[in-house]
């Protein structure tokens, strides 16, 4: 039996605030999660969920630790992890069934990485479902200005790869074959969460009008015309809710003056999600250090060839380099997670981090054995160890388990996910 | 359960009816009358499509770096299905629509963009009419109903006597109103051909500029469409010859021309220059300008033959291109058209680097890529994605070529059967490096080819690859086929091929001008008309 829980809106409602207030171990059953409404404000967990992708995947005989459990020995790949060791949940054996399925359309890349955190099989038209994050944001992300955040560090610049093109472009999908456009540009994702709202100064009538003209269309078409309106009416709604001023909450980081070279504008983005999440202007946020199928050259690292060139020519100096550049970009984010600190203690702790990508190797293209992090306490988890799961279990399984540590009410996800990985 | 459930429903976009709506009782969709004219959500307009009308409406040049891109399924933009409005769209629209109006006066006023006059000092009321009327059909692409017009009327009271936030709040309106942002279409069965629905002048004014123009109807266009000029096949024939022959004709091409040649990745290509040292900072431009003036004079120029794409010996050059070509730059510095002798191995798109580098990688050549793109974008003759099981061919030697590559490679049964029909194609440009240069001295490489599937098959070098594709008579139906996928946003479906007999027959008897496969297409019924299936959705 599940137990009865207030809606957040209900709870928010009643509070009349946006505030998020610390959750208690007490709250806490043994799986993490909340006593129905045990404790007398009825509050869930707030737990913030967010994806974190890098492209191409790893050489994993130099990112898997060779030992389990708490004292796992940093591998060359991991090693700027080591500072946050204690709040990471590296995990072994998972596999993901969906890019690997004869139905799953398009190229290599755009399958793995439309099918990364949605784990469904893609379609001529893109993912096979929502994301994980976005499948949380819909039930839970009612009560902050942005249901969700979606950014990626690179200019929108699809590769060519049979298929979707925006399945190379989006690491987050609202639903089947609808790709949540990101934010790319730092000084756009700071004007988007801390700027000052532009009124259209009709004081809400333009937004009537077009909401009825959208509500009279509607009601003259047929029923699959509808159903699209009805999703422009529920942008709509998220646009308004996203124009509406939240409580003044400093963003402690000022936006760039100029374009910034792709790992000082990561850094930036990183910082940013942080504030938004300190600032409680969202819970859910999708990460994605490059587009997949990234072909950019490198030359912060000395690598002027395309990334994804260099994961096929297989040099596996070269691709640990990369591997290790995007774990310091991984530890800068932990680090700004575990410094945001307020009355309830690390933003880190409420926070749950996947962090993995579409390919285990990407010179393979392999979907089985991928690289994969859990970091952060969210929803009681308890990390600090290298955990080896079965061979080929479905990284479905994790995601049912981060949805249901973040208080998503789903009994399944995706492919293969039908029961939850138990997690520490 | 029940709520994710609900929840998750109504986030996918699944039959999400609107209760209780109020429906004219005689436009019911699930009740079909025949005399009655139905509405259809074609489709959003592309990002281009808005970003085009809004130019062309608002009098301004210019980017919306706003909007986001949009997705391409079978190489084009124009798929309902990848067509979503997200937030992020929705906001995009919000902030677009708001500078709009905010720049009304900026602009010049409310008369410089109604081109009549408009004059808000003097006769407020009359103005703020004629900007709800004018503009609003301008922006509808049909004219509005008197409700709607009264509607907006309300909007602009709203405003409380303000005048200026009035036309801002009717421009933002319009400019959010999704029949500016979809090609809704309306249609009446057609007594004609049964089974058939015709579209309205309006919808049939729509379609014709945002295929033939790339942009909405001007004023003129909806004008002739009020004075049922479309209303008939003879009608939009006419029609449709003149916007071919209007200026705007070149960009709406254009645009068909940059979607099926992938034109647009060469945008962001990348290419290590320390492989190819001719490659100097940001070329992509460059690239695409040259194809584009190239393929420009192919479709427009006099004697213009489409199949001069494959084999046209000459080019346009500035002094960047010219340096991938390894020739002197132009003396005047400016874009010239040069002529290539026999025998130089240059012709056709082929050998340009556009085409050269968007399908190589940043260090090296691609046969495969190359093969691919022969079959797929000229040949319509597509090869399946590489099995979930596909790996890299190991590394080999340093100094192995290509061929050598592929040869290891061919041995492996998995790989072979699509690697047959791909690999032999792009083997014979191997003496063209990733940039669009000359492999010179390295008598190795032959530049031997064949296309399975073609007689005759075998070639050497991508000249003569080009004259094959011309002989071969595939390449034409090829083309019509891409221009059939992209004005009607999706895959041929069987029916489609008369269409497409219809398109190619038309070009070849026209000395193969591509303005007549573009007219016949636009005059067939798969163009003016939408099948039951369409309505009944």
């Amino acid at each position: 039996m599940r137990p009865f829980r207030l809606s957040r809106r209900a709870v928010l409602r009643g509070l009349g605030a946006t505030i998020a207030l610390p959750v208690l171990d007490a709250m806490l059953d043994d799986r993490g999660r909340l006593h129905g409404v045990a404790h007398a404000q009825g509050m869930e967990a707030p737990v913030c969920l967010v994806t974190w992708f890098f492209a191409h995947g790893t050489k994993m005989d130099a990112w898997t630790p060779p030992d389990d459990g708490a004292r796992w020995t940093p591998t060359p790949c991991l090693a700027p992890l080591d500072a946050h060791r204690g709040d990471l949940l590296v995990l072994t054996g998972l596999a993901n069934p969906a890019p690997e399925l004869l139905s799953s359309v398009g190229g290599p890349h755009s399958r793995g990485a439309a099918s990364w955190a949605s784990g469904m099989p893609t379609s001529a038209t893109g993912a096979g479902g929502p994301t994980f994050e976005r499948l949380a944001a819909a039930e839970l992300g009612g009560a902050t200005r942005f249901r969700a955040l979606s950014v990626v560090n690179a200019p929108e610049a699809p590769g060519v790869e049979s298929g979707s093109s925006a399945m190379l472009t989006n690491l987050s999908w609202s639903g089947p074959s609808r790709p949540a456009p990101a934010t790319r540009d730092p000084a756009q994702l700071f004007a988007q969460l801390f700027g000052s709202v532009r009124s259209d100064g009709s004081g809400g009538s333009v937004l009537d009008h077009v909401r009825g003209e959208l509500l009279a269309l509607q009601s003259r078409v047929g029923r699959d015309d509808r159903a699209r309106l009805e999703e422009h009416l529920g942008a709509v709604r998220d646009m308004e809710r996203a124009a509406t001023p939240g409580a003044a909450c400093s963003p402690g980081v000022a936006p760039p003056d100029a374009t910034l070279p792709p790992p000082e504008s990561a850094r930036l983005l990183l910082r940013l999600i942080t504030a938004a999440l300190r600032c409680d202007l969202t819970r859910f946020a999708s990460f994605a250090l490059s587009n997949a199928l990234n072909n950019s050259p490198l030359p912060w690292l000395g690598l002027n060839d395309g990334h994804h060139d260099l994961s096929h020519q297989d040099d596996h100096d070269t691709i640990v380099r990369i591997t290790r550049d995007a774990m310091e970009h991984a530890a800068f984010f932990l680090g700004e997670l575990a410094a945001a600190r307020d009355a309830r203690g690390r933003l880190l702790d409420r926070c749950l981090v996947f962090i993995s990508s579409e390919v285990s190797d990407g010179a393979r293209h392999d979907y089985r054995d991928l690289p994969v992090i859990v970091a952060g306490r969210g929803g009681g988890v308890a990390p600090g160890a290298h955990l080896r799961v079965a061979p080929h279990t479905s990284i479905c399984r994790l995601y049912l388990s981060l949805l249901q540590r973040a208080g998503a009410r789903v009994d399944r996800f995706g492919l293969d996910g039908e029961s939850p990985l138990a997690l520490p | 359960m029940g709520r994710i459930k609900i929840l998750a429903l109504v986030m996918l976009g699944a039959a999400c009816a609107t209760p209780g709506a109020a429906r004219d009782a005689g436009t019911d969709p699930e009740q079909p009358v025949d005399d009655q004219p139905r509405l259809v959500v074609r489709r959003r307009l592309t990002r281009d499509e808005l970003s085009a009308t809004l130019r062309a409406l608002l009098r301004r040049g210019g980017e919306f770096p706003q909007l986001p891109l949009d997705a391409r399924i079978r190489g084009f933009d124009t798929s309902p299905e990848v067509l979503p409005v997200s937030s992020a769209h929705a906001a995009a629209f919000a902030l677009i629509a708001n500078e709009a109006a905010v720049q009304i006066e900026l602009s010049g006023g409310p008369a410089v963009l109604l081109g009549a006059p408009c004059n808000l000092a003097g006769d407020a009321d009359r103005c703020v009419d004629a900007f709800i009327r004018r503009l609003g059909r301008r922006v509808y692409r049909r004219a509005l109903s008197d409700e709607e017009v009264a509607s907006y009327h309300a909007l602009a009271a709203a405003a409380g006597g303000d005048h200026g936030q009035a036309l801002r709040s009717v421009m933002s309106a319009l400019l959010q109103s999704p029949w500016f942002l979809y090609a809704v279409e309306s249609a009446r069965r057609d007594p004609a051909r049964p089974g058939r629905w015709r579209l309205d002048g309006w919808s049939t004014a729509t379609r014709l500029a945002l295929l033939l123009w790339g942009e909405g109807p001007d004023d003129a266009l909806l004008d002739r469409a009020a004075r049922g000029e479309l209303d008939t096949d003879e009608g939009a024939r006419r029609v449709a010859a003149d916007m071919l022959a209007d200026g705007r004709a070149r960009a709406g091409v254009g645009r068909f021309l940059r979607e099926w040649l992938r034109l647009y990745a060469v945008d962001w290509l990348q290419r290590d220059p320390t492989r190819y040292p001719r490659w100097q900072g940001n070329l992509g431009g460059d690239l695409r300008e040259e194809t584009v003036r190239f393929a420009d004079e192919v479709v427009w120029g006099e004697g213009g033959d489409l199949r001069d794409l494959l084999t046209g010996p000459w080019t346009w050059m500035n002094p960047a291109i010219a340096g991938l070509y390894g020739v002197a730059p132009p003396p005047s510095g400016a874009w010239t058209r040069v002529a290539f002798p026999d025998g130089e191995g240059r012709a056709g798109i082929l050998t340009q680097p556009s085409v050269l580098a968007i399908t190589a990688l940043s260090r090296r050549e691609s046969a495969t890529l190359r093969g691919e793109y022969v079959r797929s974008v000229l040949l319509c003759d597509p090869v399946g994605s590489p099995p979930p099981e596909a790996a890299d061919v190991p590394p080999g030697p340093a100094d192995e070529t290509e061929r050598q590559r592929l040869a290891r490679h061919a041995s492996a049964p998995a790989c072979a059967s699509c690697h047959a029909r791909l690999d032999p194609v792009g083997l014979g440009f191997e003496r063209y490096d990733g940039v669009g240069g000359m492999i010179a001295g390295r008598d190795d490489l032959t530049g031997r080819g064949s296309v399975a599937g073609l007689t005759p098959a075998d070639f050497t070098g991508p000249v003569e690859l080009g004259r094959l594709l011309r002989a071969s008579g595939r390449f034409e139906r090829c083309a019509a086929t891409q221009l059939l996928r992209f004005a009607l946003g999706r895959a041929e479906a069987p029916r489609d091929e008369a269409t497409i007999d219809l398109m190619t027959r038309a070009l070849a008897a026209s000395s193969y001008r591509f303005p007549a496969m573009a007219a016949a297409l636009v005059t067939s019924e798969a163009f003016l008309t939408l099948s039951d299936a369409e309505v009944m959705r």
